[in-house]
This record gives structure tokens, C-alpha cells and sequence, in this order.
């Protein structure tokens, strides 16, 4: 979370307002976002009180039964966030101006749907359609306003509730095999529970006595040979097994029987129909389509029903041999009533929230933590969980050990997308890869699991890099994962995966791909760390990058940056070749604008966005490239490489703005033999001239030593005690967000003044070098030596010089003198003065965490700009 | 295509400060005394480029032009074990020897006598440079070679590379003990003339100071030239390690020098530098900050220039440039800034804005250095008119007396009258009062003033 940036909050508290209907455009997104920066992390799921949520709610709801009732099912699938959305519409309900704006804004979305949809149930959020059409939109606004929004629950609770409610739960994609025609055909090869045909049935009727009319000895026969026959699942005469359409088994018991056989028998029939739900269970849990969790469950079930068969035949035997009363049958069968009343709820809540892998596991452990106490049962429950983890624990092992997913019926809690290719990477603005190619699926992840479930996404992710890059894996300490009643049983075989995954990418990262060495190279091309080569490069290339994009050629560019590094310092850099020379096709600021409106959505292209204007001159539009190579695509992906290409932008126009001011500095210097007189007309160019070196100059140190270098330093540190490859990419993106923020690029306002800055020192630049080249090219015409050439120097007398200096004097301070030279300057001191100040006061009023408040002390630091 | 920059070394001071710094940027670079890499050196990060080049059997060569009117120097130069590393053409040596006599005037009218011959050497070496950024002029302000043709060449050069910077780095003669050059007064104005006009940027290295510095600071009762010349080859070898050391900024000479000199007469720079130690002292325990080297610079004490800085209220500093070598945390830059700025510390010019700039540079990593970080000051101090007006005083002094013109009168340059001096004299003056206007708020509108 701490990741999260500037730039995302910004995007989705647009999207918010666009979706809501809030875009007034008075208020900008940037009051919400830094009330929303300041807040983030508020909530906090174990502070807060469902209680007190689910009481406001329903105060508030009409309906506030079938709310509960809701709720309580909701619970009771199994759905999570369940209460951070119970939460925020509670929040909503308290806020009496949210509310009202958004039951206004859901009747116009309704209306536009053309869903007629009756105000008083919106926002009483009892009917689920309702409510979830409200709780993606609310949960969304809170978002903005209070902070909640910023945890990760929040954020996914609508989309979980939309797919919960709305989809099928098993995704269209996966292959179910077909089950042969058989099992359906021939129900008895299953054991279960057969609604006896009624030829059968009546061919046992026609005993014709009913069985009160039996002596008492032998009713007790009658009975115990039908009971036992009815706990196997067959209907007799006296027990009556009947099958309603809900597939509920009912027994009727024929009530000549004498009253304390009766009793025995009754108390005995419950086991009757835990046996009957079991088998129903087992038949239907069976088939394909309900995943490899639920058929371990059934195995599981299976083998109890098979001892419990046992039991009975047994019971026959005895009973055969006469040694058998009601009484003994009931105090043998005693135990196994409570097992199977338990497993017969098990598949009842298991038929009843169709649930389905990870929530069977869930299930399994929840009922298990309600059990303790009770010795027996639990052991039972316990088991039943081992079975049913079994093959999930299996495809955990594949993943965990070896980073694949075998998982035919997307049960485990990573799902993969194949869609999302590592080629990418490099082409589009995201990092879709690291972060889509493999998703937790909260939904399916068992309870127990949920504490690792970050470390375990990580662990296959790290071990899917590696294998990508071709390297085995051999897991040193592989052992097997085997189900534990204990949350924390997982912890050493979890941890001791997951960091042997991260030390193995890692090293992967750092020796074989030399990750360090990478920084360090970005950090010299786009950070200029070391300044040679690009003072070289612009030298080379100033003519070349004046033209507008349209006319420059890259490959004349590619070739001179290639001479400047080959001759600079730069020359001693391993990854030299990888730059490229690119021309973007729009200015920082529109750039800057463009990334604010993409965070969000990921999938446009930047082009798509913004025409490329083709008359951006080369310097505003030149840039680096970077071609890097899986796997450290993965670290310079496209949204990083675009930060450093802005970072180096903002830089590389301050060097040209810098240059421009040193080549009017050198012109004037020649000002030193003019005499006093001469020399003061000019004063106010200069100090105009100073003060802007001075702001530029001044910058460039904030941004390159304050900035740049301290928050580089500190990234480099922070290395040295990651343990895993996502810290290193955090604290990389970290580090260039940081950068951004404090060197304006995340602030259009800042950015669009200071670019007026800039150009009225370009301004100021081209008036000053027009004023003296009109002297070069008057003092040609009056016949004198030109002395800008190296080789064309004959010597010269004295006089001759004196001459020529005094002729150059004496234009420029002609020139002087005009009116209009002061006034330009003048002017443009104004501009100049004016526009910094704006930039400065913008500045001050920023909130106190980033640095750019240096800026002023730097600036400022004789406090001449304060006077 | 580096920005190279060509040494000129004129004269005896000249040479033997030049010769250091060449020792110096040898040591840095881990270039031997013949002008070979050592093998230690081969993968540096330094740009070697920028003040040497290497010829056809990759031996490194300073871009460096000797020039001495008499032998005695150069001739110890080319005894030393250094006699291989520059390139013989490089060398002029007058050929009669005689020197200049002391004598400005001897050595302006020898310079232009030789104009031919120095220059081939200098085009020459300008040729054979890709892309040359200027040159750096080392010599001394009182002598007669130093002073009277570095004058010469100065004119020259601003004439011929009308769009080089000019550098120069001069010593100033020390005013505390009497001089055996009588015409000392008349050398310093007439040479003062041409740094302020014909050069874009002088480090002043005053000798006075650099002898108190010797003697307070290292603690050496009598310093040896050797021992001062190190203290400037420090200098010299610090105030460009940002070109040869390439950092995130003021990779080149112009981006150094541009922002400290507000108006073109207003350069002439003081020079600090601490930790000051010789090799006899041993390495101080405490840790160096920031802060504290940024502290000691701001110190007269530590100051290349024998100025009463802070004695008189109202002078101030134009600008400063700190260069700071070694292993600095950047984070603490800020905070230095700030405790400098609320403790006042230096008091700047209240005509524009001035502040101070803060280069980070690597240290070489071949020469073992006792010290974690060191600091050099590059300051534009309002002060330094104090020296010129010294340097007014007793020439007017020796002038009312009309002493020892004699020998000016001889040349050419004043055979007709003694114009030149008068001229120098108000340029000089001039120069006084600019510096004295630049420390009161309407320096630049009162300009603007006199001209309506």
C-alpha cells in the first residue's frame, strides 16, 4: 500500500467522479487526493464493529429483516469483505450528503438503464440488486472521502460482490469433462439413497399385517430388520423412506408400532437420513464439475460410509444370530448418531452455499474451530479436512516448490492469466505483467491460508520468473504440506518456500541479470549522473535537435549519442548500447497530463491519447530509450521507464536553458574592456541575466543533488537489506515517484509555470544573441577583421584593434541607448520576476512533506526575493 | 570530443605552480610521471581528456604550453622525473635566457617579439583539439615574465579565441614582507589592467595569505615555494575536479565560472580550501560533515586571499560555489545550507540574488587521503578590492617619486609617454569602485542613473 501513488489516487478519484456524477469541476481531484493521502489507512477491519454497521443499516432500511437475512446469508457463503462493504454503506447511511447525491444519481444511472427502479428500495440496500448497484458506486465515493478506500478490501469489495452475485461461479473457460451416461442411469451403483420403485414397494406391502398386530417379540425383529435395511437407504414398511423434490428425505413411521420400540426406532432414524443426505451428497459432490476439493471431501465421506456399512452388516450378522435387541442397536449405533449428524450438516452447508474448493476447506476448518471439546467429533472433522486438503495442498506444493498451477477446475487461490504476455512488458504503459499475470482470488482461499496468501502468490510468481529465464528449480528442502488444525502449521513450510523463491530471483536478479549495475546505468543515462556525455551530446547535436521532430533524423542522433558516450565518461558503462534515441511526439506537460489520466487505465496507449505534434522542436521532444531484456523488463517495465524519460526530459531541458544563459554569458563577458559608461547601459541585461542562471543553476543542484542523488542514496541502502524481488520493485517505484513529486513533474500547475519560466529565459536568450550578432555582422560590413575563426588571424596592430573594439563598443552601446532595448529588458525582467514569484508563492502553499520547499531556501537564500 | 582546455604556464611562478598541478592531476588520474596509465588506473571513471591527450602510443600528454623567458625552471622541469610527460614543442625557453629582468614592460615588449613563436605553439595546440572550451593561465602578478608577457598573451588571446574563456590562476605578491622587485607596485597595476579586461575569470592566490596560511595553519616556520605551490596546485587541481571528475553538474568551465561572475569585470575569486594539511600532520580523528567543511570554508582564516573579510560591515559575497570531494551524504546539503543561512554566516550582495552552490564531486580514488571529505570555496567576495586598492596605494606611492621608470621608458610601450600606467591605473581604479558599488543595494540602478 505504501506504494500507492500520487497518480493512482488521482485516477481513481476521477473515474469516481465521473462514475458518480460529481465531476463539477470547480472542486479538481487534487483536494480529494490529498485528503485521501492523509487519511489512507483508516480502516482498519478488526477496530471496527459489523455490529454497529449492521444496526445502522438496518435502522435505516425498511426492509430490515430480509437485510439481515441477507447479510447472514452473505455470511454464510462465505463471501469476504462482506463487512468492509456492510461498513461503508453504514458509513454511507450516516452521511446524510452522500447519501442524498447518490440516490439521486442512482435513479438517473436506473433511468438511463431503463430500469425502472423505485427509490424507496435503493438506498435501503435490502434487495441485492440494489444494493450492490449501490455498494460499487459507494463504496467507490467513500473512497474519496473518508479512507478506507485505500485498503485493499474496500477496493475490491464491489467488484467481489458483482461476481459473486452476478456470475456463475465457475468461469467459462474451464474444460469440464463430460461425465459418462451411466451414473446418471443406473443409480444404484452408486449406494446412495434410491426412491424404491413403487412395483417394489408394493410387492413389500402386501406382508398385510401391520405390524402392531405383531406379538411384541417379534415386532422387535420386524423393525430392527427393517431399520437396518433402512439405514442403508432402503424404504421398508413400517419405516417409509419418502424423497421430496428438494431431494429431502423424510421417514414415516407406522404407528401401530408399540410405543417404546417406537421410541428406540425414532430416536435411531436421524442417522437414517444423515446417511441418506450423505450418500445424496456423495452422488452429487462426485461429478467433475464440482471440483477436486469437494471429490476428496466425497472420498472422504465415502470411506466413512463404507465403515459405516461395515457396521451395519455387522449389526445383520448379530442380529441374524439373534443376539441383537433394539436396545443393543441403539447402543451401538450411539456414536455414530453424532458423527453423522455432523457430517450430515457439513454437506448440508455445503449443498446449502454450494460451496465449492477453497470455501469447502473454509468451511471444514470453521466447523472444526466450533467442535473443540468435542474430542471425537473433531477428530472426525479433522480428518475429513485432511482428505478434502489434500489435492488442494497438492496443487499448493506444485506452485509453492515449483511455481506451476495444475489446477483443472480453478480452485486454487492463484489463478493465472495467460493472455498477459511478458513481451508486454516493454510496449505498454503498465505492469501488467508482474501484477495480472498471476491474481490471488480471494474467494478462493481456504481460511487457514489466508494469513500466507501474499507470500504464497509470491513464491510461484518468483519461481515462474526463474523458470521463464530457463533455470531449473530444485527446491532444497521440499516437504510435503499436510493439513493443520493450526492456523500457523503452515508458517515454516510457507516461509521457508517463500524464502528460498525470493533469494533465488533475487540472486537470479542481482548475479546473473547484474540488476545493480542496471540502476546504476539508468541512473547515469537518464539521471545524468555523471554530466559529461550529455554536455557532450547536446554540443553535437544542438543544430540536429533545434529543427522541429519532423525533420530530424534519428539515425544522425542515434550516431552522434553514440560518439558522445563512446568519448565520455560513459564509455566505461556495460549497458551503453541498450540506449536509444527516442523522439516523443508531445511536451512534458502533456506527458505529465497524459500518465495522470492513465493510471487508471491501463489498457489505453498513450498515443491514442494525444496526436503527436509534429512541430515540438528536438529538444522538447528528445528523449532516451531502453531496450531491457526479459527478465529485468519486469523492473524496468514501461511505466518505470516512462518516470525516468520525464525525469530525464525535465533535466535535459534545464541543461539546454542553462547553456543558452552560459552562451549569452560568454557574449557579454566580452563587455569587460568596454569602458564605465558602456558598461553600466548593460547592467540591467545582466543582472537579469544573473538572476535567471542563478534560478536555473539552483534548480538543477535541488533536483540533482537534494532530489535525485539523496533519494537515490537512500534506494541503494535500502537494497542492500531487500529480501525479495517485489521490495525491489517497490522501493524503485518509490524512489521515482519520490523524484517526480519533488521535481514538480507530479504537479501540472508547477510545471506549466516553470516551463513559462523556462521559456522566458529562451526569450531573453534569442533577444540578447540577436542584439550582439547585429553588432558581429556590423562590424563585417564596416570592413574590419572578423576574429571568430581560429585559422584567418593575421596580426593585427594595435590600432587596428583599438579600433575594431571601439567600433563593437560603440554599436552595442548605440543600441544601448535606444529606448527599446531597456524597455525589452525591462520587460522581460518583469515577466521573469513575475513568474517566479508565482512559482515560488505556488510552492510555499504546498504542504510541508516534499522537499520543493527547498527550492525556496535555495532561491531565495539572501532573502532578495522576499524584499 | 571533450571540453578540453589548454594550461599556459608563463614565467618562473608560473612553471613552478603549473609543474605541481600537473603533479597533482597525475597523482589524481593514476598517470605516471612518464604519461602512462598505470595499470591500477585503467577502468576510471575520471575524464582524462579534458586536460591531457594521448598520443599515438597512448602515453598521456598535458594539454600544456611552458613558456619562461629564462632557463632556470624549465630546465629543472625537464631534470625531473616528470622531463618526459610534456611534449617538448610545448616548451619555449627564450633563447639568450635572460629573463625579463623583473621588468613588466621586458617582458610584455620579449612577448611580442615572440608573439610568432608562442603562438604556433598555442594554435597549434588549439588545432588539435576537438572542442576547446579556453585556457588556463597560470603566472604571477609581480615578476616581469609572469606579469609582463602573460599580460601580452592575454591581450592575444582574447584577440585570436575571441569565444574561449580565459582563465588564469596569478599570484599575488606578498605585501608583508618587502620585496627584492623594487617595480613590484608597477608590474601588479599594469598586469591588473589585463586580467581585468582580456580575462573572463581570475583565481586570486595571494601569496600573503598563502604564507599565513603556511605558517598558522600547517604550522611551517619558513615555507618553502614548494610547500606554498602545493597549497595552490590543491587549489587548482579542486576548483576543476568537476570537470575531470565528471559529477551531476558543472561539467564544463563555463558551467563553473558563469553563475559566480554577475558582470563581466566582477571576476576576480577568492579561493578557501580545508581541510589544509601536509603530510607531516597527522589525520584528524573527527568525522567531517557537510556542515563543517562548508563552516570552515566561510572562515578568513582558511581563505587564499588576505582580505578583512567581516572587519568591514558592508562588504559581502557575490556568490560562492562550494565544491565538496568525497563521500558526502546529499541529504545533509540542505541541512547545511540552512543552519549557514540562519546563523548568518555570510552576508551576500543585497542587489540580486546570491546564495550558495554546492557541487558534489567523487574524490580520486589513488590517492590516500586522511581526510573523508574536503571542501573548496570558489567566492566572489565584494573584499577583494582591498588587494587592488593595496596594490593602487603603493603604486601611486612609487609613482609620485617617479622611481625606477627608467626602465619602463626603455620599451617600446612607453618610449613615447607613460600613458599605459595612467590608463591602468583607472581601469584598476574602476575596478575598486565597481566592487565598492556592488556592495551597497542600487548598484545596479545607480548606473543606470549616471547614464540619464
Amino acid at each position: 500500500m505504501a506504494a500507492q501513488h500520487e497518480y493512482e489516487a488521482h485516477a481513481l478519484v476521477r473515474e469516481l467522479s465521473v462514475t458518480l456524477g460529481a465531476d463539477r469541476g470547480d472542486i479538481g481531484p487534487e483536494k480529494y487526493v490529498e485528503s485521501l493521502m492523509k487519511q489512507r489507512g483508516s480502516y482498519n477491519p478488526d477496530q471496527i464493529s459489523n455490529h454497529h454497521s449492521k444496526k445502522a443499516i438496518a435502522e435505516f432500511s425498511t426492509t430490515p429483516v430480509e437485510f439481515t437475512a441477507k447479510y447472514e446469508d452473505l455470511k454464510l457463503k462465505n463471501v469476504r469483505d462482506v463487512d468492509a462493504v456492510t461498513y461503508i454503506t453504514a458509513e454511507i447511511v450516516k452521511d446524510e450528503s452522500v447519501h442524498s447525491h447518490l440516490k439521486s444519481h442512482a435513479v438517473k444511472k436506473a433511468d438511463k438503464a431503463g430500469v425502472s427502479l423505485s427509490t424507496h428500495t435503493l438506498p435501503k440496500s435490502s434487495s441485492k440488486t440494489t444494493r450492490e448497484v449501490s455498494a460499487v458506486d459507494l463504496s467507490q465515493l467513500k473512497k474519496s472521502l473518508r479512507q478506507q478506500s485505500e485498503h485493499p478490501a474496500a477496493l475490491m469489495s464491489s467488484d467481489m460482490l458483482k461476481q459473486i452475485t452476478g456470475n456463475p461461479k465457475r468461469e467459462a473457460n474451464i474444460s469440464i469433462p463430460l461425465q459418462p451416461s451411466w451414473v446418471f442411469e443406473r443409480p444404484h451403483l452408486n449406494g446412495g439413497v434410491v426412491q424404491e420403485s413403487n412395483k417394489l414397494g408394493e410387492s413389500r406391502k402386501s406382508r398385510g399385517v401391520p405390524v402392531g398386530k405383531l406379538p411384541e417379540a417379534y415386532q422387535e425383529k420386524v423393525v430392527m430388520e427393517q431399520l437396518l435395511a433402512c439405514l442403508l437407504g432402503h424404504s421398508g414398511e413400517i419405516i417409509q423412506l419418502t424423497q421430496d423434490a428438494d431431494k429431502q428425505m423424510t421417514f414415516t413411521l407406522d404407528q401401530t408400532l408399540q410405543p417404546s420400540h417406537r421410541d428406540h426406532v425414532q430416536r435411531i432414524l436421524p442417522l437414517c437420513s444423515a446417511y441418506a443426505t450423505i450418500t445424496q451428497f456423495i452422488r452429487d459432490k462426485s461429478s467433475f464439475e464440482n471440483g477436486l476439493v469437494n471429490q476428496a471431501l466425497v472420498e472422504g465421506l465415502d470411506k466413512f460410509c463404507t465403515k459405516f456399512t461395515t457396521l451395519v452388516c455387522q449389526l445383520e450378522t448379530k442380529f441374524l444370530q439373534g443376539q441383537l435387541t433394539l436396545s443393543h442397536l441403539w447402543f451401538y449405533l450411539q456414536p455414530t448418531i453424532s458423527h453423522f449428524s455432523l457430517l450430515e450438516s457439513i454437506c448440508s452447508s455445503i449443498n446449502k452455499g454450494n460451496n465449492f474448493g477453497a470455501n469447502t476447506l473454509s468451511l471444514l476448518h470453521n466447523r472444526l474451530k466450533i467442535l473443540t471439546g468435542d474430542a471425537q467429533c473433531s477428530s472426525l472433522c479433522v480428518e475429513l479436512g485432511e482428505r478434502a486438503a489434500v489435492p488442494y495442498l497438492h496443487m499448493l506444493e506444485l506452485w509453492l516448490y515449483r511455481g506451476i498451477i495444475q489446477d483443472p477446475y480453478a480452485e486454487f487461490m492463484v489463478s493465472e492469466d495467460a493472455s498477459v504476455s511478458k513481451e508486454r512488458l516493454i510496449e505498454q504503459y503498465n505492469d501488467t505483467y508482474w501484477e495480472k499475470r498471476y491474481t490471488l482470488c480471494r474467494e478462493r482461499i481456504p481460511v487457514y491460508m489466508e494469513m500466507y496468501s501474499d507470500e504464497i502468490l509470491s513464491t510461484g510468481k518468483y519461481l515462474n520468473v526463474v523458470r521463464l529465464c530457463g533455470q531449473l528449480i530444485r527446491h532444497p528442502n521440499a516437504r510435503e504440506i499436510s493439513y493443520n488444525s493450526q492456523d500457523t502449521g503452515y508458517r515454516e513450510s510457507i516461509e521457508s518456500a517463500y524464502s528460498y523463491a525470493s533469494q533465488l530471483l533475487l540472486d537470479l536478479f542481482y548475479q546473473q541479470y547484474h540488476l545493480k549495475d542496471r540502476f546504476r546505468s539508468f541512473k547515469r543515462f537518464f539521471l545524468l549522473d555523471q554530466g559529461d556525455f550529455i554536455v557532450q551530446f547536446m554540443d553535437m547535436t544542438n543544430e540536429e535537435l533545434k529543427k522541429p521532430i519532423s525533420r530530424i533524423s534519428e539515425q544522425k542522433l542515434e550516431s552522434l549519442l553514440e560518439l558522445a558516450i563512446r568519448t565520455s565518461t560513459a564509455n566505461c558503462d556495460p549497458y551503453k548500447d541498450d540506449i536509444r534515441v527516442s523522439l516523443l511526439g508531445h511536451d512534458l506537460i502533456t506527458q505529465l497530463l497524459t500518465i495522470l489520466s492513465l493510471e487508471s487505465t491501463y489498457e489505453k496507449d498513450v498515443k491514442q491519447i494525444n496526436p503527436t505534434d509534429l512541430n515540438l522542436s528536438g529538444l522538447e521532444a528528445f528523449s532516451f530509450s531502453c531496450t531491457v531484456q526479459w527478465p529485468l523488463s519486469l523492473v524496468f517495465n514501461k511505466k518505470v521507464l516512462f518516470r525516468y524519460q520525464m525525469l530525464f526530459r525535465h533535466l535535459f531541458y534545464m541543461k539546454h536553458v542553462e547553456r543558452l544563459l552560459n552562451a549569452v554569458w560568454v557574449n557579454n563577458s566580452t563587455a569587460k574592456g568596454y569602458t564605465r559608461q558602456q558598461l553600466h547601459q548593460f547592467s540591467s541585461a545582466f543582472l537579469l541575466r544573473h538572476k535567471m542562471l542563478n534560478f536555473i543553476q539552483h534548480l538543477q543542484y535541488y533536483m540533482m543533488i537534494e532530489v535525485i542523488d539523496s533519494y537515490w542514496t537512500e534506494f541503494e541502502t535500502s537494497l542492500k537489506d531487500v529480501s525479495n524481488v517485489d521490495e525491489v520493485l517497490n522501493q524503485h517505484m518509490n524512489m521515482l515517484n519520490k523524484c517526480l513529486r519533488d521535481c514538480m513533474l507530479t504537479n501540472p500547475e508547477l510545471l506549466k509555470t516553470l516551463s513559462k519560466l523556462q521559456s522566458v529565459c529562451i526569450l531573453y536568450c534569442n533577444f540578447m544573441q540577436r542584439t550582439y550578432h547585429s553588432a558581429d555582422v556590423d562590424q563585417e560590413l564596416s570592413g574590419l577583421t572578423l576574429t571568430s575563426s581560429l585559422q584567418a588571424v593575421p596580426t593585427i596592430t594595435v590600432q587596428q584593434k583599438k579600433n575594431k573594439q571601439a567600433m563593437v563598443a560603440q554599436h552595442v552601446s548605440d543600441m544601448a541607448l535606444d529606448d527599446s532595448f531597456y524597455k525589452t529588458i525591462a520587460n522581460f525582467d518583469k515577466n521573469f520576476t513575475e513568474t517566479l514569484m508565482q512559482l515560488l508563492n505556488a510552492i510555499s502553499e504546498l504542504n510541508a512533506e516534499t522537499k520543493l520547499l527547498h527550492i525556496l531556501d535555495r532561491v531565495n537564500y539572501n532573502d532578495f526575493y522576499s524584499s | 570530443m571533450p571540453r578540453d582546455i589548454i594550461t599556459l604556464q608563463v614565467g618562473q611562478c608560473g612553471n613552478q605552480v603549473g609543474m605541481e598541478f600537473w603533479k597533482q592531476l597525475c597523482a589524481e588520474h593514476g598517470i605516471n610521471p612518464e604519461g602512462i596509465l598505470e595499470d591500477f588506473a585503467t577502468e576510471g571513471i575520471d575524464r582524462k581528456d579534458v586536460f591531457f591527450y594521448q598520443a599515438d602510443d597512448e602515453h598521456y600528454i598535458p594539454r600544456a604550453v611552458l613558456l619562461d623567458l629564462e632557463p632556470r625552471v624549465i630546465n629543472s622541469i625537464m631534470n625531473s622525473a616528470y622531463s618526459n610527460l610534456f611534449n617538448p614543442e610545448n616548451i619555449y625557453m627564450s633563447k639568450h635566457g635572460g629573463g625579463a629582468g623583473n621588468s613588466w614592460a621586458s617582458g610584455y615588449t620579449q612577448g611580442e617579439r615572440l608573439y610568432e613563436e608562442v603562438f604556433d605553439i598555442i594554435d597549434r595546440e588549439a588545432e588539435g583539439s576537438d572542442s576547446l572550451e579556453g585556457f588556463l593561465l597560470c603566472h604571477s602578478i609581480a615578476g616581469g615574465t609572469g606579469s609582463g608577457m602573460g599580460s601580452y598573451i592575454l591581450e592575444k588571446l582574447n584577440d585570436r579565441f575571441p569565444k574561449k574563456l580565459i582563465q588564469t590562476y596569478s599570484v599575488f605578491p606578498n605585501q608583508d614582507e618587502i620585496s627584492d622587485v623594487v617595480v613590484q607596485p608597477y608590474n601588479s597595476l599594469l598586469t591588473l589592467k589585463r586580467l581585468t579586461q582580456n580575462a573572463d575569470c581570475v583565481n586570486v592566490l595571494d601569496n600573503t595569505a598563502l604564507h599565513r596560511i603556511a605558517v598558522e595553519r600547517l604550522h611551517i616556520e619558513n615555507p618553502t615555494f614548494q610547500q606554498i605551490n602545493h597549497l595552490v596546485s590543491t587549489v587548482m587541481s579542486a576548483s576543476t575536479t568537476t570537470l575531470r571528475v565528471p559529477g551531476y553538474m558543472n561539467n564544463d568551465l563555463i558551467g563553473l565560472i558563469s553563475s559566480l561572475i554577475p558582470t563581466p569585470r566582477l571576476h576576480f575569486l577568492m579561493t578557501g580550501y580545508t581541510p589544509l594539511t601536509t603530510d607531516s600532520q597527522v589525520a584528524n580523528v573527527r568525522k567531517t560533515t557537510v556542515l563543517d567543511v562548508m563552516r570552515r570554508l566561510l572562515q578568513p582564516k582558511n581563505m587564499m586571499v588576505s582580505t578583512p573579510i567581516n572587519r568591514q560591515a558592508n562588504h559581502c559575497y557575490i556568490s560562492i560555489l562550494n565544491i565538496i570531494q568525497g563521500e558526502v551524504d546529499p541529504t545533509q546539503v540542505h541541512k547545511s545550507l540552512q543552519r549557514i543561512r540562519e546563523r548568518k554566516l555570510a552576508q551576500f550582495i543585497p542587489w540580486g540574488p546570491a546564495s550558495i552552490q554546492v557541487a558534489l564531486s567523487r574524490k580520486s580514488p589513488y590517492i590516500q587521503s586522511s581526510h573523508r571529505v574536503s571542501g573548496l570555496m570558489l567566492a566572489n567576495h565584494t573584499s577583494i578590492n582591498t588587494l587592488f586598492s593595496r596594490t593602487l596605494s603603493s603604486y601611486d606611492k612609487l609613482r609620485k617619486r617617479g622611481a625606477f621608470l627608467d626602465q619602463f621608458r626603455k620599451e617600446a610601450i612607453f618610449s613615447d609617454n607613460l600613458d599605459e600606467f595612467d590608463d591602468a591605473r583607472n581601469v584598476v581604479q574602476m575596478l575598486v569602485d565597481e566592487y565598492n558599488a556592488a556592495t551597497r543595494p542600487d548598484y545596479q540602478t545607480r548606473k543606470v542613473a549616471t547614464k540619464k
